[in-house]
């Protein structure tokens, strides 16, 4: 009796894994055909000299080698790190922030929180051309900096030093409400109970925050910290719209995504391109791999 | 019986090669998005399928052109027939993937009559340079470009100059005439800009700082040999008077892109618009007049800015017969060259237009046609684009970077070189020439 409703149990657990199954096929067939292939195709084109004049030949690991000396490929390595921390690691501290505002309770939260919002509704691109025009040497931003340093017209992107930090600054002011509204989630997800718990145990707001609602927000934050940096290494669109000769000037904002596009589609070496591609995708599996392990601890959790 | 069963085996193989002769030919036209040139090309090839029953064309106007060009060539799907800039038409040749022009299939008697349609003895010879290779030709212009000066003749009136005398013959002169018309306010910001290059793309390195140079003795690159040479005193002088227009605050890359800022009335010389320009400078209400590009004082080549072009080419890779239909269809989409000048402003320098009343009356094309004979078509190569942004980036380490000239120079000489030793390299190793 027991062994049947054994074998029931088993025969019904198989049925639902089928079904499972089923329902997850066409996620996993778009992935495969979207994602896997490609990927497995780029790989295999990192593997050859292709420059579209001619058929692939297979060149084995010579690409990578020379990466190893390409002085674009390493100076975009140096470029996409400071993009990376340079526009990561403010993001993070400064959407917090704002979610913690948009937390609380006052007057006009909605539409403030609508406007803040905002930037986050066009294209990246026309958000490039926005900054473009702010960025004019004797734009509005100049005009609001200029008197401050005492300059009546900055090169705000042709300026070596300056360009590169001005794109960080797009950047993050343009990423800020996407991930505003992850932390908000995360913050929602609190309980009340445990906030008031704090509080009546002698808790000032700071503290209650400190040793309740962060440690508490860790997922959210791993997921802000990994969805974030993933995005940042693959930084092209404000380098390629904004940034003058795209990535320029002296290459100052030509991160690995602006390298892949230019040997690609402007140089035709698409091996080369493909090697740059599959050096990126190993830094953000590295790097993603080890945020995720620093935030796998469960000591912190609702589960 | 036998010759009977003979016969009629005969009769039958005959009646299918008649019938094979008879199969329409298709040929398909991969064609770059312009929409006024598209509306004339449609109704062309439409006229020509009318008079030519059998020859069926799948005309296509293909996005993202060069890419698709190429990554279609070179997988052996491309197109019977395609236009092609001359940035790339080098390497396309050397790829084995051009086939000559056919003059009789054109309805010439000989390849001396195609040239000659496009201009006796030498003019023929200039304007075909673009797709000759070797001393064969490989397709026809459809779209010819060059450029010419525009002066703003408002702002130059402001300045208490007059263009039509005063326009500056040599680089000398334009620096002085660019200062004259150049404003600034009470702290030095520019409000008005003289003259100032066209800084927004590095492929201009090719097609306006090396007719500089080219125009003081040699090319930086020589499409023959595949070599570079960039640290001479031909190229620092010209480098010199581009740092000069930043350093005297006069312009630089950092400012409105120069034709929108010409446009907008804020650049009263701009000197990289082609015939084409005009039709946005008239909507801008802009009063302009047009001039020659200017010389160095001491110029040992009397040319201005590099000339360049869209030809018309035939796949090397199509079957004879359909290459042949090809080149008939190029005969007819190059015959009406009035209204592609007209309608989509693109030039096809065809001699017998040039002599007609129509083309007389048009006021900007001496100029530029004067520039197309005299001047000459940027060098040709595999491997353009990188070449431009190793340039680019020379220009740039000097002239906003404030490094050594020298040693950049040196730097980008190199460089180059070795792009080119590359590309030399993939086409041999490709099996080109």
């Amino acid at each position: 009796m027991i062994n049947r409703l054994l074998l029931r149990d088993v025969s019904v657990i198989r049925r639902r894994q089928y079904w499972g199954l089923v329902f997850v096929l066409p996620a996993v067939v778009f992935f495969a055909v979207f994602f896997l292939y490609p990927l497995v195709i780029g790989f295999g084109l990192s593997l050859t000299d292709f420059t579209l004049l001619r058929p692939p030949v297979w060149v084995g690991l010579d690409n990578y080698i020379d990466l190893l000396s390409d002085r674009l490929f390493l100076k975009s390595i140096n470029v996409t790190l400071g993009f990376v921390f340079g526009s990561t690691v403010p993001t993070w501290i400064l959407s917090l922030l704002a979610a913690l505002l948009f937390y609380q309770k006052f007057p006009g939260r909605e539409g403030l929180k609508l406007l803040f919002f905002s930037p986050l509704l066009p294209s990246v691109a026309v958000v490039s051309v926005i900054w473009v025009v702010l960025l004019h040497p004797s734009g509005i931003l100049t005009d609001i900096v200029g008197p401050l340093v005492g300059k009546s017209s900055i090169t705000w992107l042709h300026d070596l030093t300056l360009s590169p930090i001005v794109i960080v600054v797009a950047r993050i002011w343009s990423v800020i409400p996407f991930y505003m509204l992850i932390w908000l989630a995360g913050l929602t997800a609190i309980p009340q109970e445990l906030r008031d718990a704090a509080l009546v145990d002698g808790a000032n707001r700071r503290q209650s925050f400190l040793r309740v609602e962060l440690p508490l927000l860790r997922p959210t934050a791993v997921f802000v910290m990994a969805v974030s940096t993933i995005a940042a290494f693959q930084g092209f669109t404000l380098q390629f719209i904004i940034a003058p000769n795209q990535g320029g000037p002296v290459d100052v904002n030509t991160t690995l995504g602006v390298v892949i596009w230019k040997y690609g589609f402007q140089f035709y070496r698409m091996g080369d391109a493909a090697a740059v591609s599959v050096v990126l995708f190993a830094f953000i599996m590295i790097v993603t791999s080890v945020q995720l392990k620093l935030g796998s601890s469960d000591r912190f959790s609702l589960q | 019986m036998k010759i009977r069963l003979l016969l009629v085996l005969l009769l039958a193989l005959g009646l299918a090669g008649l019938a094979q002769a008879q199969d329409p030919v298709t040929v398909t036209v991969w064609m770059h998005n312009h929409a006024p040139r598209v509306a004339i090309d449609e109704e062309l090839v439409a006229e020509f399928m009318e008079e030519n029953p059998d020859i069926i064309v799948d005309y296509q106007v293909v996005d993202d052109f060069f890419t698709a060009l190429q990554t279609a060539m070179a997988s052996g799907a491309g197109p019977d027939v395609f236009n092609q800039f001359t940035l790339y038409n080098a390497q396309f040749y050397a790829q084995g993937m051009l086939a000559p022009v056919d003059p009789v299939a054109m309805g010439y008697q000989t390849i001396e009559d195609v040239y000659a349609h496009y201009g006796e003895g030498l003019i023929g010879e200039t304007v075909l340079a673009g797709d000759t290779f070797n001393g064969m030709l490989y397709g026809v212009p459809t779209e010819l470009s060059n450029y010419a000066c525009y002066a703003n003749d408002d702002l130059w009136a402001e300045a208490g100059l007059d263009p039509a005398m005063d326009f500056p013959t040599t680089w000398e002169g334009l620096a002085e005439v660019g200062e004259m018309l150049t404003k600034r306010d009470e702290n030095g910001t520019l409000t008005q800009r003289g003259f100032d290059f066209n800084w927004s793309a590095n492929i201009y390195m090719m097609l306006h700082f090396d007719p500089m140079v080219t125009q003081l003795g040699n090319s930086m690159i020589d499409e023959m040999t595949y070599t570079a040479d960039i640290n001479n005193d031909n190229v620092k002088r010209v480098m010199q008077y581009w740092k000069d227009v930043v350093d005297d605050n006069r312009g630089g890359p950092q400012f409105t892109v120069s034709r929108n800022a010409f446009n907008a009335g804020e650049l009263a010389t701009e000197c990289t618009f082609g015939n084409w320009g005009t039709p946005a400078m008239e909507e801008a209400g802009i009063n302009y007049s047009i001039h020659n590009i200017p010389r160095w004082d001491d110029a040992v080549n009397d040319l201005g800015f590099a000339t360049y072009a869209f030809y018309l080419q035939v796949n090397a890779n199509s079957p004879r017969e359909v290459q042949e239909a090809g080149w008939k269809l190029i005969a007819h989409l190059t015959s009406q060259p009035d209204r592609y000048l007209n309608e989509a402003a693109l030039f096809q320098p065809v001699a017998s237009y040039l002599a007609t009343d129509d083309f007389a009356d048009n006021a900007i094309m001496p100029t530029f046609l004067d520039e197309l004979y005299r001047g000459e078509y940027h060098p040709r190569f595999a491997g353009f684009a990188e070449v431009g942004d190793a340039l680019g980036r020379a220009r740039d380490r000097i002239i906003l970077g404030g490094e050594d000239m020298d040693a950049v120079l040196q730097d980008a000489e190199n460089e180059v070189n070795a792009i080119l030793e590359r590309a030399q390299a993939d086409i041999e190793a490709a099996g080109g020439a």
